[in-house]
């Protein structure tokens, strides 16, 4: 062959040109001409290299049939594509060269069920008188028709047309290898007692069918994958118990596992894999058809009855099969109504996706973003839904469902060839990445030269960019597939354009309802009122809403979420910004959907400040702006005006607008919990200063002394503030306090909102509620002197002087510090502490409050912390100045380096502290109102649990963590605040 | 030798429970609160009873 030139083999397809010239040469001094005709052929294989060393090996053990081979261009064609194609089955054919002969075979086609089985039987028949020998010789059958498969597979020209046939015959192999693999265990047991003693009267008498699951199941297998079974048996006759013949169906179930899955001469086949069944692998291996019907109607989860779709009868008597079938069908339909069916579908899937290994993601072919799991959960999703109500969708196989969803108008027809399309093409690649080495894989390979004998199995025109840059198109087009074919169709407006299927508004409804719209009726209503008319907005929206809708329905209140959508739409109306940012960037969309379906909190300010809505693209803004920046705002507003609503107004406008961004800021997870509490605690701050200043503008010394988390900077969402008023005292101390109190009703009146409460609690002063609202300094001094309690005390340890003049902050702070940090404390005073405490607890928390739940007075939650951190700052804060300060976390910290409390402990009460204070804020966001229970129901502690960024169905983890949590730091209070 | 005596009375035991991390992730948290709240009762319906033979022993010190 020396007048090939080397770029003529690269064109070929070949790798290592100079080997191959003289390889040529060897396989023609071997096989004479019939080698040079190989070249052609050898052009056409996936690897060229691979099927030319093949070549070679194969003429060595057997010339002559090679020559026969090649000299026929069909059989040629066959044999040489298929050492190309498959490293597997050149190992194959080298260890059973006399397999060689069914390229001979002038019949190609992949043959029926019943031609495979009879052909399993026949090598059975003839094999030795042992299990172990009849099963070598089953394989070794089953790989034969195997070996012919992928011959017809890589010369069938088209690989995606030919995918539908491969993967049934692909099933039938593996069903009839089950058939024939019962049937010699059936007849081992009859012959050995090996296995315990039976007699054959018995064992014929036992009836044993075994149901094909999952793909096998659906008749859509691939290469090499488990195959999923499930395994049902009864007595036949009155000659035996059901006992026995479950006993005896267990030993013929295990023996034909092994038969496919045992180790042996001839290598295992793949795994049976029977934990689909009821109670999985802890679960009876064999039950009889009333057990598998008894545990669907009481214990079955919603994935089981999925599971069920595809169950289809594959080897055993087919009379049980039968029954099975009739029995359970009728229950998987009406499962698919339960609540939550199609919630616990996407959630299964989400964990599917969840385990990949980072560095597969963009290799997998199966399980990765627009991979083959997309496009059968979509159809699986579409049928779940509809196929209640419409029995023609309900089709085992995912490309005959996709055929029956367009056939019923559930799927646009363009949108469902496009489906089958992508769906064949993944699937062609995984069959042809899978029977390269017979390896159980779903990866692309990452060797640039496997890559390109897949592309080149495909079109073996193509290189691997061709097809590395098809996959990604059809990856991109699955991912948005989804969207398209479930979404889009909910808008009626869109289906009378005839882009998308056209559904009936029942339909719609279902749809709906399935992802978790809880009165779909209404939603209908707003969908219409956003997509109707021929404004520039509703053209927008049209566009858009298909992917909202997917946002808002990933959410836990989809209703309100689309509801608040819709007015913030009417508000903004045609604002160019408004739109602009919708359609170019996604980003922001999504995160509106996210806000909207999370925060009722947040929707609900947004009916007050629309324009808000900026925010979403210009996530940098989601920051808190801080104290100065805050007060300079304020103080400006109340400088220019003298009206006392205007300016009220103006600064609750702020307030709110400033509350709504941090709370954007909390469920977009761009701040956290201590940006959180000092973001509160600057605009309640400022709010107050600024009032005072406005309403105080006479020169009179009035200072404001925040109390309780005000104080400590630890501020949640809907806390009260609690303040004290001190002034300095004029020369006319009568109309000094006149005045005060004039001033405190007014910044009362002024502060209060009704759209976003404020509460001004002044029950931490002197006498509480019976004590006038404001005191001299003089007044507290003689107070504090004569009267003060222990608790009163222990309330000014989080005093922090907020407003008033200099002079006034630093004589109010040296006053209290000296009750507050005593230098001599009594007993009794930690006494009293102890006893108060427990006071508390018994007699505060609210009739019939779980106390694990109460996330401010319950066990080891806030208050016990917070009482330890007091307890230790009144003992010791005159001798170690450094833990005097109001916040609780920055008190445990010190303590810890003042060598007052462990570290290990200090860790514990911070850790339930953090997070009773974050599920306090989590709850007005998700509700829009105060509580201080951790809920009970379900979907909010779900929406609670989604704002504290646990994933999707983390309801009961965020349970379970408070519960510990709050267990340990209420083991460590006892511990330490009770300590002698 | 590191070897621990295992508790004597309900008591010790359940003082052991309540700083079993294990118990509480295995039985889950409200399961565990239940027993342990369960087994308290229990020990203090125990100490409440006055067994013949205290009363043979001290009544007459009485």
């Amino acid at each position: 062959m020396a007048s090939l030139g080397l770029s003529e083999l690269a064109r070929y397809g070949f790798v290592d040109l100079e080997a191959t010239v003289s390889k040529l040469d060897a396989l023609v001094a071997k096989v004479g001409d019939a080698g040079r005709a190989a070249l052609a052929e050898l052009g056409l294989a996936a690897n060229p290299d691979q099927a030319l060393n093949a070549l070679l090996d194969l003429a060595d053990i057997d010339k002559t049939q090679l020559k026969k081979i090649l000299g026929k261009p069909d059989f040629s064609a066959r044999l040489i594509r298929t050492l190309g194609a498959s490293s597997a089955m050149v190992d194959l054919l080298r260890r059973k060269p006399e397999l060689l002969a069914i390229f001979e075979d002038k019949d190609s086609k992949p043959r029926s069920t019943v031609e495979i089985l009879k052909r399993f039987r026949a090598a059975v028949e003839t094999a030795e008188s042992t299990f172990d020998a009849k099963v070598a010789a089953l394989r070794l059958a089953y790989r034969t028709e195997l070996l012919r498969l992928v011959a017809f597979d890589v010369t069938a020209g088209d690989p995606l047309e030919a995918f539908q046939e491969v993967s049934r015959n692909l099933s039938d192999l593996a069903t009839s290898a089950m058939e024939t693999g019962l049937e010699i265990a059936r007849w081992e047991l009859s012959t050995s007692d090996t296995h315990g003693s039976f007699s054959k009267s018995e064992i014929d008498a036992t009836g044993l069918a075994v149901m094909a699951m999952g793909k096998c199941g659906a008749r859509e297998l691939n290469y090499l994958s488990d195959v999923d079974v499930i395994y049902i048996a009864e007595p036949l006759s009155e000659e035996i118990t059901s006992e026995r013949a479950l006993e005896i169906a267990t030993k013929l179930a295990t023996r034909m596992m092994r038969a496919m899955d045992g180790a042996g001469v001839e290598p295992a086949l793949w795994q049976v894999d029977p934990n689909l069944r009821p109670e999985g692998k802890s679960g009876a291996l064999v039950r009889t058809v009333e057990s598998h019907v008894t545990y669907y109607e009481r214990w079955a989860q919603n994935w089981e009855f999925q599971a069920l779709l595809k169950a289809r009868f594959a080897a055993g008597t087919k009379a049980l099969a039968e029954l099975y079938l009739a029995k359970l069908e009728p229950m998987v339909w009406a499962a698919t109504g339960r609540d939550g069916f199609v919630e616990s579908a996407q959630k299964m899937r989400e964990r599917v996706t969840d385990h990949i290994p980072a560095n597969e993601v963009d290799r997998q072919i199966k399980l990765g973003p627009g991979g083959l799991r997309d496009v059968e959960f979509t159809v699986q999703l579409l049928q779940l839904v509809h196929g209640r109500t419409e029995e023609s969708v309900r089709v085992p196989d995912t490309l005959g469902a996709i055929a029956a969803l367009a056939n019923a108008g559930y799927m646009g027809r363009t949108d469902a060839e496009v489906f089958t399309q992508h769906y064949k093409f993944l699937r062609a690649i995984e069959h042809r990445i899978q029977f390269s080495q017979m390896r159980r894989t779903h990866l692309m390979p990452d060797s640039e030269v496997a890559i390109r004998s897949i592309a080149r199995g495909i079109n073996h025109k193509w290189t691997s960019e061709t097809l590395i840059a098809r996959w990604e198109q059809v990856k991109q087009e699955v991912r948005l597939l989804h969207q398209k074919v479930f979404y889009r169709p909910l808008l009626s407006a869109l289906a009378k354009l005839g882009d998308a299927a056209t559904l009936t508004s029942d339909q719609i409804v279902d749809r709906l309802r399935a992802i978790g719209f809880i009165d779909p009726a209404t939603a209908i209503g707003h969908i219409n009122a956003l997509t109707s008319g021929l404004s520039r907005r509703a053209a927008i929206q049209k566009q858009l809403l298909p992917v909202l809708l997917e946002w808002f329905a990933a959410g836990t209140e989809p209703d309100s979420a689309l509801l608040a959508f819709r007015r913030l739409s009417e508000d903004l109306g045609e604002s160019p910004w408004y739109l602009r940012m919708l359609r170019d960037s996604s980003g922001a969309a999504e995160r509106m959907t996210h806000v909207l379906s999370a925060s009722r909190l947040a929707t609900g300010l947004f009916e007050r400040q629309p324009e808000a809505a900026a925010w979403f693209e210009r996530i940098e803004d989601l920051k808190p702006l801080g104290l100065d920046s805050l007060l300079g705002e304020m103080m400006a507003i109340a400088d220019r005006h003298t009206d006392h609503e205007k300016v009220a107004n103006s600064l609750r406008g702020i307030r709110r607008r400033e509350t709504l961004r941090l709370a954007m800021g909390a469920v977009l997870g761009t701040i956290d919990i201590g940006e959180l509490s000092k973001g509160l605690t600057d605009i309640t701050e400022s709010y107050l200063t600024a009032l005072l200043e406005f309403v105080n503008d006479t020169g009179f010394d009035l200072g404001i002394v925040a109390m309780g988390r005000f104080g400590g900077s630890e501020l949640g969402f809907g806390s009260d503030a609690d303040v004290m008023f001190v002034y300095a005292k004029s020369a006319d101390p009568e109309s000094d306090q006149k005045k005060a109190e004039a001033v405190i009703a007014e910044i009362r009146k002024l502060s209060a909102d009704p759209l976003l409460e404020f509460e001004l609690d002044l029950d931490l002063r002197p006498e509480g509620k019976n004590g006038p609202v404001a005191r001299s300094l003089e007044s507290y001094s003689a107070y504090y002197e004569k009267w003060a309690n222990t608790w009163e005390d222990q309330a000014l340890l989080r005093a922090r002087v907020i407003a008033g003049s200099e002079d006034l902050r630093e004589a109010f702070t040296n006053l209290i510090d000296t009750y507050r940090y005593p230098v001599d404390v009594e007993p009794k005073a930690i006494v009293e502490i102890r006893r108060i405490k427990a006071r508390v607890e018994t007699e505060r928390l609210p009739q019939g409050a779980d106390p694990k739940r109460h996330l401010k007075l319950g066990r080891g939650s806030l208050s016990d912390v917070e009482w330890l951190v007091q307890l230790l700052q009144l003992s010791n804060g005159a001798k170690f100045p450094e833990i005097r300060t109001p916040q609780t976390l920055e008190a445990l910290d010190a303590c810890v380096a003042a060598g007052l409390l462990e570290k290990h402990d200090a860790t514990v009460l911070a850790e339930a502290w953090m997070l009773a204070s974050r599920i306090r804020s989590a709850i007005v966001i998700y509700s829009g109102r105060r509580s201080d229970v951790l809920p009970t129901d379900r979907r909010a502690l779900e929406g609670i649990a989604r704002i504290l960024e646990y994933p999707r169905g983390s309801a009961t983890a965020l349970e379970q963590d408070y519960l510990a949590y709050t267990r340990r730091a209420r083991m460590v209070f006892e511990r330490v605040f009770y300590a002698q | 030798m590191g070897i621990q005596p295992l508790p004597q009375s309900l008591d010790h035991a359940i003082r052991k429970l309540e700083e079993s991390e294990l118990a509480a992730e295995v039985l889950g948290e409200e399961v565990f609160s239940y027993v342990l709240a369960n087994k308290r009762r229990e020990w203090s319906q125990y100490r409440s009873q006055v067994t013949p033979f205290e009363l043979q022993q001290n009544l007459e010190t009485l």
